[in-house]
């Protein structure tokens, strides 16, 4: 059996960036906040590895996507988590074995951690042959998989595992307590009285919510001196049983493969990624698989948003904006201003997961997606907490900028957010131009956030900006000015607001009721 | 055992939301004299009076399910306040005897709720009596449903076996487990078993067989021992403690419930008497559906005003049936006020099944019920008062849905006449387009008049009487606004006294 991810098309691609090259990013596009989410209750994975390991290659985005695809079919899903629940569950059994005090209970672990991969691995193959596989990936794997669960080793030990189980199964016993004397003996006709109460009080019994038991604290899981002597005798009465429980733990003692482990992992990382996306779909929201194109003017985003945005509004119930955004031939420069509160921000931390995302083969936040296949993004983000100095602020960031400039080649985007904003208006303005032609120089694309509104107009001396730079807008609500709209628009850069009417501001006109009162 | 005094299939909640305008309800219409008449001094029944009223129903069925229960109380008031004693009882007996189930050990919860248990059964028998010898006498659909079903659930029989199952949980011979091997070998699936009975003890049998058993003791130093044998042993009963808690806990809830669902009545009752010393009819009224739009009485009063004041009470007649809006104008101190107040609480107990301040009444049920008053006291400096009054009307507006009912009560007063009429009349408007009843007071002759021009079908004008003498009547008739109003009489009642 051959060596097979489904992560990855060629092996030398699983190189995973230092944390200090995406620490800023990770943070500035909340994609931290997403990572922190996929790996929630799943921190054994370490999926943060996988999320630092971006693909560079067309072809190779394209195999994790077909694999995605599969995965998002609803019983392949359910098969998978299946799947690794159940070896989970084998894997902790393995850690009780290791832990117990007791030869009997040592021994039973082990035999029920191995029924518990037999049925994982069994099952697993099972289903995977029904369903209707179209990834190279996946239907790799799915080969893989049949020859290892045909071969000889496998099938021994879990024929032998289930022959021993059954033999334990059928012990059945009793125990006597009476003051501090345990007596334990194989059973014998004892009537069960505790169905007989439960008939007497049945009736009393209906739609009860409270379970009494639900604060009792039992070990039920873990021994005591007591169990413990109580198993002891029970293995005394029942001598051959545990016999062949030690023979057979002898002899599979290895019995995981570490290709089969190693699927588990790769698949968990695309399933929760998937499982964070639902809910948001589920509200309406749309996710695609970007086409993914190698020139700078193909980006076209209809119905782009914020995905860890989306993700804190699920609770709140409050509806997501979404924006488009399409390049025509030689753009290459987006200035957003427009009034605060906006979502001038979230746009372009929605510009920049989606090129992130999108190399990690993962469907991205927007309903039709044409993206750029940029090396890398690169982000400066306003960081409210260095305002010691003005001046030393200021260098500091140009040192940032300049240092983020030198790794910026014409293959990257580059994602600026109110930087100067500690500045004067005119040193503002002036620094601003200097970095956009620096930009251009490179012929880098960049998303440029700014309440400078002069930058937005390429009219300066016709230079080397000209037909670059594309103006967006965040627009205020055209009836309540108060009212965030978080809608960017392409239009020249302006600054109206509206007045207010009393009623139209509790929204009492007459549509407004009209709109407001269900019927 | 399911008491469904208050519904047809489901325990009355107390504790169930009432409406987030509750507040304004209760001080807009003086709701609060009302719940001390029901609850006659008893903070429980006050708690019961109040969120029955306030949640009321917008079925037609559930509500005619109660008055038929409520007929039945008024005729048998003695018997429904025995029964209703049998929870009060239990719940004193409860505190007396320090019972309950409050352990963490299923040993001590089963023999705590072997006590509950034994505690109920002669009130449970005593239940019983009552329901054997009186239930032929009522007639409502739920009283004879659930005497027939103490009779069915709590025959002599039954109570006699749980006796006896008490007696048998007090293990006098040990406790016997049934057991086997469950995950990784550990012991469990602990049933609690029988010895075979005759043929001597279960112990002679292991030693007269020989070799087939092995015992230890458990030295009384080892007190780590000692815990882990109480845990086999807890293990052990905790299928049976469980049963028997959730037992005691039924029969405890059973009589909760009935303790609330009788409250209802009880508070019923009460008010009913109070009423009656002042001389007032009650009736009960005929609900329609909601969308009906029925409102048509006659005898109608203000309850709250019947139960405060000592002065002759003037009732009311009024005929608003397919109206969807009503509105009230007319002479100041003319009982406008008083009448929306009556609409208001009429509502209120018809929906929950009540009977009604009237000598008869036939209404539409309502999904809710909103006020919007003028507020005479404005602690809201900054927003201003108008700004203040469209801030409320928003709030109700959000909660507002077709069939509710809008009481408004001088809205928009706190501008001029020209301007609140203009904005009280998008409001009206929009709120009759979208199917919301509304009864208005204004002194607005604008506001009224404009509607009234109108000649609409659904609408009603109602003005406050005046007689020949210009004394006030405080009668409504059926009649269109006046532009004058009739401050300039009160002015000269009030100057030439």
């Amino acid at each position: 059996m051959k060596s097979n991810s489904i992560l990855f098309k060629n092996a030398d691609e699983a190189v995973e960036l230092p944390e200090r090259e995406v620490s800023d990013l990770f943070h500035d596009l909340n994609l931290d906040q997403v990572l922190h989410e996929l790996c929630s209750g799943k921190h054994d994975y370490n999926f943060a590895s996988y999320f630092r390991m971006p693909l560079n290659d067309a072809k190779s985005i394209k195999f994790r996507q077909d694999v995605m695809r599969d995965f998002e079919k609803k019983d392949v899903a359910k098969t998978l988590n299946d799947f690794s629940a159940k070896l989970a569950e084998s894997e902790r059994y393995m850690s009780l074995s290791r832990e117990s005090r007791f030869k009997e209970c040592e021994d039973g672990w082990f035999l029920d951690a191995t029924l518990s991969y037999k049925t994982a691995v069994t099952s697993l193959q099972e289903r995977l042959s029904k369903h209707d596989l179209n990834s190279e990936g996946l239907l790799a794997w799915r080969e893989c998989l049949s020859e290892y669960v045909a071969s000889g080793k496998f099938n021994k030990m879990a024929e032998q595992a289930e022959i021993v189980k059954k033999r334990l199964s059928a012990i059945g016993y009793t125990i006597r307590i009476k003051e501090n004397t345990c007596t334990i003996r194989k059973r014998a006709g004892e009537t069960d009285l505790e169905t007989e109460i439960d008939r007497t009080f049945r009736k009393f019994q209906e739609n009860s919510a409270k379970d009494y038991l639900s604060d009792v604290k039992f070990k039920s899981l873990g021994m005591n001196s007591v169990r413990g002597r109580v198993i002891e005798c029970v293995a005394k009465l029942y001598s051959r049983e545990f016999e062949a429980l030690r023979e057979f733990r002898g002899e599979f003692a290895n019995f995981i493969d570490g290709r089969v482990k190693e699927f588990d992992r790769e698949s968990q990382f695309l399933l929760a990624y998937l499982d964070y996306t639902a809910p948001l779909k589920k509200r309406g929201l749309p996710f695609s698989y970007p086409e993914i194109s190698d020139s700078k003017s193909d980006i076209r985003l209809e119905g782009m948003f914020d995905l860890a945005l989306a993700h804190q509004l699920l609770s709140r119930d409050e509806p997501m904006v979404l924006n488009e955004l399409r390049l025509e031939p030689g753009e290459r420069i987006l200035v957003v201003s427009g009034p605060n509160q906006g979502g001038k921000t979230t746009f372009a931390r929605a510009f920049g997961q989606t090129h992130y995302l999108a190399k990690l083969g993962f469907p991205v936040p927007s309903r039709r997606t044409t993206l750029f296949l940029c090396d890398r993004v690169l982000t400066h983000f306003e960081r409210e907490e260095q305002i010691a100095n003005l001046r030393g602020k200021l260098q500091d960031d140009l040192v940032r900028i300049h240092d983020l400039l030198k790794r910026t080649t014409s293959d990257s985007i580059v994602i600026l957010n109110e930087i100067f904003n500690s500045t004067t208006l005119k040193d503002g303005v002036f620094l601003g131009w200097k970095i956009l032609d620096e930009i251009s120089g490179k012929d880098a694309l960049c998303l440029f956030v700014t309440f400078l509104e002069e930058l937005s107009r390429p009219m300066r001396d016709g230079g080397a900006l000209k037909g670059k730079i594309v103006s967006l807008v965040s627009v205020a609500h055209p009836e309540n000015p108060a009212e965030r709209t978080y809608k960017i628009v392409r239009k020249p850069a302006d600054g109206r607001a509206y007045a207010k009417v009393m009623a139209e501001k509790h929204r009492l006109t007459h549509a407004g009721i009209k709109e407001r009162i269900r019927q | 055992m399911k008491a469904f005094l208050m519904s047809k299939n489901a325990d009355f909640n107390p504790e169930r939301d009432i409406p987030s305008n509750s507040e304004d309800l209760v001080s807009d219409l003086e709701l609060d004299t009302l719940f001390d008449a029901m609850a006659d001094g008893d903070d429980f029944l006050r708690d019961i009076a109040r969120s029955s009223v306030l949640t009321g129903l917008d079925d037609v069925d559930t509500v005619k399910y109660r008055q038929d229960a409520l007929r039945d109380c008024m005729n048998h008031p003695d018997i429904i306040r025995t029964i209703y004693n049998l929870p009060l009882t239990s719940i004193e007996r409860k505190r007396d005897r320090w019972l309950g189930i409050h352990s963490k050990y299923p040993a001590s919860i089963l023999s705590n709720a072997v006590k509950m248990i034994d505690m109920f059964l002669d009130l449970l028998a005593a239940l019983e009596k009552i329901a054997v010898e009186h239930s032929s006498s009522f007639e409502s659909e739920s009283f004879s449903r659930f005497f027939d079903m103490v009779k069915r659930e709590l025959g002599k029989d039954y109570l006699a076996e749980i006796a006896n199952r008490l007696k048998e949980l007090a293990f006098r011979d040990g406790v016997l487990l049934s057991a086997e091997l469950g995950k990784g070998n550990e012991p469990g699936g602990y049933t609690l078993a029988r010895a075979e009975k005759g043929g001597g003890g279960w112990l002679e049998k292991i030693f007269s067989k020989g070799g087939n058993s092995y015992s230890f003791q458990i030295s009384p130093r080892d007190v780590p021992g000692a815990t882990a044998l109480a845990e086999l042993k807890d293990e052990g009963v905790r299928g049976a403690a469980n049963s028997l808690a959730k037992s005691a806990e039924h029969i405890e809830s059973f009589f909760n419930t009935l303790r609330v669902e009788l409250a209802f009545y009880i508070c019923c009752l009460n008010l009913v008497d109070k009423l009656n010393t002042k001389n007032m009819n009650v009736c009960i009224p005929d609900v329609m559906p909601v969308s009906d739009e029925v409102f048509n009485c006659e005898g109608f009063y203000d309850p709250c005003l019947a139960l405060t004041t000592n002065d002759p009470i003037v009732p009311n007649k009024v005929a608003a049936d397919g109206k969807r809006l009503v509105m009230i104008t007319g002479a100041n101190q003319g009982g406008k006020s008083t009448f929306i107040r009556s609409v208001g609480v009429a509502s209120f107990m018809s929906g929950c099944g009540m009977f009604a301040p009237a000598d008869s009444l036939s209404i539409s049920l309502t999904s809710a019920v909103f006020t919007h008053f003028k507020r005479e006291e404005d602690s809201l400096m900054k927003s201003g008062k108008l700004d203040e009054e469209l801030a409320r009307m928003s709030s109700i507006v959000d909660s507002l849905k077709t069939g509710s009912l809008l009481l408004m009560n001088e809205s928009f007063a706190s501008t001029n006449e020209r301007e609140g009429s203009e904005i009280a009349t998008w409001i009206v408007d929009a709120l009759m387009e979208q199917g919301v009843r509304v009864f208005y007071v204004t002194h607005f002759f604008e506001l009224a008049d404009s509607f009234y021009g109108r000649k609409l079908k659904n609408a009603l004008f109602l003005r406050s009487e005046r007689e020949a003498d210009g004394k006030r009547s405080f009668k409504l008739v059926e009649n269109g606004p006046l532009q004058t109003s009739f401050a300039e009489d009160i002015y000269q009642r009030v100057f030439k006294h």
